[in-house]
C-alpha cells in the first residue's frame, strides 16, 4: 500500500486529509511540523508528502529545502498546500521543490485525484499524462 | 587509558559578568559583524531588560542561535510593548521569520490578548488566521469566546475553519448552534463541514 | 435496577486529550493504549479533585503555571535509570557519531562528551564502558566525559559508582568483571581509573551562566530531561545545549523525545542506529 505523510499543524486538517486518502486506498502517517516530518521521512518509506506552509519549528518551504538536500529523498513527490492563491506563490513552491501546489480549502475530489496521480495509483490518468 | 579528566581551566575562569554598557554601545555591538560580539550584546540586553531593543534585530539577524536567544527572551520577558513590533513581522514574505515570530507570540503570556483582539480585525485574512493560531496557545479563559466571535462574524472561510479548530479543543456545548450556523453560512465547503462535525463531537 | 454508568472518559474525550498531548509532547497514544492513558488520567483527576473529564481537561489546558500538565507528563512517561538504557544510542555513538567526528581529528585529540542529567551515574559510566568495549578507535583519542546534574545528592552517588544487579542487568558478566569490583555488600563498584576520569559538576541547564563553564562538547546526551520542562524552558535549555556544543556537535535526546517539539536550532541526522540532532557546522 502506498504511504502518504501529512505534515500540517492543524489536527482537523490532518484528520480531514486522512479520511480522503484512506478512502482512496492509501496508508497515512502524520507529522505536526516540518521538523517532525523530516524525521518521519528519514525513518520510513514514504510515497507522497502533503505539506502545509505555516507551521512552528520548521515551515513548509524550509522542510522542502531540507528534503531535497537529503540523500535518497530528493525525488519523493510533495504537494504543498497553502492559503496563498497568487501565481508568484505557486512558482515559489515549485522552486522550493514542490511537485504540486493546492490552495486551501482543498476539496476531497481534488486531493484524491492528485494523490492518486502522484502515487501512480491512477492508471488511466498516467496514460493520459 | 583513553579516558581523561576534563580540564578545570574553564571552570576556574568563572563566567565573568558581562560588563554593563550604555545604550549606544549596546546598539553598536548588536550590529557588529562578529557573531560573538552580537551574542554578548544580546546577553547584556537580556540582563539589563532592554528587551524592546532586541525586537528590532529580528529582521536582520542571520545567526540562528542568536535569533533564538532574542525570541526566547521576548517570550520570557516581553509584554504588550515587546509584542507590538513583532506584529509587522507576521506580514513578512520570509516564511521562516514569519513562523518564528508567530511561535514567539504563541508563547507570550495572556498580557498580549488585547493585541490579538486587534489582529482578529486585521484586513489581511492570513494575519487573522495567525491571530486565531495564537489563540490556540493562549491560556486566557477568554479564548473560547474570542473564537466564537470569529466564527460568528469573520467573512473568510479559512479564518473561520481555524477558529472551529480552536473550539474543537476548548468549545463549550452551548456553542453548538453557532457552529452549525457557520457551516450554513459557507455551504459547499467540505473542509469546514468536516471541522464543524468534529468540533460538535468533541464539545460534548 | 441502576443504569450502567457512562464511561468516565469517552472516546471523544480520549481523542481530544490525545491531540493536545501529541501537540505538546510529540507522544501519540494509539487506541491500544486506552487502558494505560485512562488509568493515569483518572488518577490525576482524583488527585486534583475532578469528577468530570471536561473540567479536568480545562484545568490542564488553561492553567497558567502549567503544573498539572507537567504532572500529567510525569505520570505518562516511565523514567528509570540503569546501565545501557536505550543502548541503540550508545551503539550510534560508537559506530557512527564518533567515527564521523574522529575522521577529521588527529591521534591524541580530545573528544568531549557531556552527560546531563547524569543522575546517579549510570549514563556517564555506560558511555565510558561502551566506548572502551565497542569503539574500535577509542585508544587513539582522549575521551573527556563530563557528567552533570542539578541535584548534588545524586552526583555524590555517581562519584561513588556503586550499583546493584538490577542496574547492571543489561551489562555482560565479562564487562562487569573487567571494569567493576565487588563491594562487601555484594554490589559492584566501577574501577577507580574510570571513576576518576569522569568530571562531575552541579549544573542547572537553565542557568544563563552555564555555557561559559561547559562548552566545546562534541556530543551531548540529554535524555529524558527536557520532556519534563514547559515549552519555554525546553526552548531555553535547547539554546544552552546548542551553545555548549562545538560546531557540528551532536545531541541525543530520550527515545520518546523529539526536537520537533523543542527547538528549530538543530539539523536532523539519520544514522543506521538512531536519529540524532546536530549543530550546523556554520551558524
Amino acid at each position: 500500500m502506498r504511504q502518504v505523510l501529512i505534515i500540517d499543524d492543524s489536527s482537523t486538517a490532518r484528520m480531514y486529509y486522512r479520511d480522503i486518502l484512506e478512502g482512496a486506498g492509501l496508508a497515512v502517517d502524520e507529522a505536526i511540523n516540518g521538523f517532525e516530518g523530516l524525521e518521519k521521512v528519514m525513518n520510513q518509506s514514504v510515497d507522497l508528502i502533503l505539506v502545509d506552509v505555516n507551521m512552528p519549528k520548521m515551515d513548509g518551504y524550509k522542510f522542502l529545502d531540507k528534503l531535497r538536500r537529503s540523500p535518497g529523498l530528493q525525488d519523493v513527490p510533495a504537494i504543498m498546500i497553502s492559503t496563498e492563491a497568487r501565481e508568484a506563490d505557486r512558482w515559489k513552491a515549485y522552486a522550493a521543490g514542490a511537485n504540486c501546489y493546492l490552495v486551501k480549502p482543498v476539496g476531497p475530489a481534488e486531493l484524491e485525484v492528485f494523490a492518486k496521480l502522484m502515487t501512480g495509483s491512477a492508471p488511466r490518468l498516467r496514460a493520459v499524462a | 587509558m583513553p579516558l581523561i579528566q576534563s580540564s578545570n581551566r574553564a571552570a576556574e575562569v568563572a563566567a565573568s559578568p558581562i560588563a554593563e554598557m550604555g545604550a549606544d554601545a549596546l546598539q553598536a555591538d548588536l550590529q557588529s559583524d562578529d557573531a560573538a560580539v552580537r551574542r554578548a550584546a544580546v546577553l547584556c540586553a537580556r540582563r539589563c531588560g532592554a528587551t524592546v531593543l532586541l525586537a528590532g534585530r529580528l529582521e536582520v539577524e542571520n545567526d540562528h542561535g542568536i535569533r533564538e536567544m532574542i525570541l526566547t527572551n521576548l517570550v520570557r520577558n516581553g509584554g504588550l510593548a515587546a509584542a507590538r513590533p513583532l506584529v509587522n513581522l507576521l506580514r513578512s514574505d520570509d516564511a521562516d521569520l514569519r513562523n518564528a515570530v508567530l511561535e514567539t507570540l504563541q508563547g507570550m503570556s495572556d498580557a498580549i490578548t488585547p493585541l490579538i483582539e486587534e489582529l482578529l480585525a486585521d484586513p489581511d485574512s492570513d494575519v487573522r488566521i495567525f491571530a486565531v493560531n495564537i489563540l490556540q496557545s493562549l491560556k486566557n479563559p477568554a479564548v473560547p469566546d474570542l473564537a466564537l466571535k470569529v466564527i460568528s462574524t469573520d467573512p473568510h472561510v479559512n479564518v473561520c475553519a481555524a477558529a472551529v479548530d480552536v473550539l474543537a479543543e476548548v468549545g463549550r456545548p452551548e456553542m453548538a448552534g453557532a457552529l452549525r450556523n457557520v457551516a450554513a453560512r459557507f455551504p459547499d465547503q467540505p473542509f469546514l463541514a468536516f471541522a464543524v462535525r468534529t468540533a460538535l463531537k468533541r464539545m460534548g | 435496577m441502576p443504569r450502567a454508568a457512562a464511561p468516565l472518559i469517552s472516546d471523544d474525550d480520549f481523542l481530544k486529550f490525545r491531540e493536545f498531548f501529541y501537540r505538546k509532547t510529540g507522544i501519540r497514544f494509539e487506541k491500544n493504549k486506552r487502558y494505560f492513558v485512562d488509568k493515569r488520567l483518572l488518577e490525576r483527576m482524583a488527585v486534583s479533585g475532578f469528577d468530570i473529564f471536561a473540567d479536568y481537561f480545562n484545568r490542564v489546558r488553561f492553567q497558567a503555571s502549567g503544573s498539572e500538565l507537567q504532572a500529567l507528563v510525569n505520570s505518562m512517561t516511565v523514567n528509570e535509570t540503569y546501565f545501557y538504557r536505550e543502548d541503540y544510542q550508545l551503539k550510534c555513538l560508537a559506530l557512527s557519531i564518533l567515527p564521523e567526528i574522529a575522521a577529521s581529528f588527529s591521534r591524541g585529540d580530545a573528544i568531549k562528551i557531556w552527560s546531563i542529567p547524569c543522575s546517579t551515574g549510570e549514563e556517564p559510566y555506560s558511555i565510558a564502558l561502551f566506548l572502551l568495549e565497542y569503539w574500535k578507535d577509542v585508544d587513539d583519542f582522549d575521551v573527556e566525559i563530563v557528567a552533570s546534574d542539578i541535584d548534588t545528592a545524586v552526583i555524590q552517588k555517581a562519584r561513588l559508582g556503586i550499583y546493584d544487579e538490577r542496574a547492571l542487568q543489561h551489562v555482560s558478566a565479562e564487562t562487569i568483571k573487567k571494569y567493576m569490583t565487588r563491594t562487601n555488600d555484594g554490589r559492584h563498584q566501577v574501577v577507580s581509573a574510570i571513576r576518576d576520569s569522569i568530571k562531575f559538576s552541579q549544573v542547572n541547564i537553565l542557568d544563563p551562566n552555564v555555557s561559559g563553564r561547559h562548552e566545546g562538547f562534541h556530543v551531548v546526551f540529554c535524555r529524558n530531561l527536557l520532556i519534563y520542562f514547559d515549552d519555554l524552558s525546553r526552548r531555553e535549555a535547547a539554546e544552552a545545549i546548542f551553545a555548549s556544543l562545538a560546531p557540528g556537535g551532536f545531541v541525543c535526546l530520550g527515545h520518546s523525545e523529539s526536537m520537533s517539539r523543542i527547538s528549530s536550532l538543530f539539523d536532523v541526522r539519520k544514522f543506521p542506529e538512531a536519529i540524532v540532532y546536530q549543530k550546523p557546522v556554520i551558524a
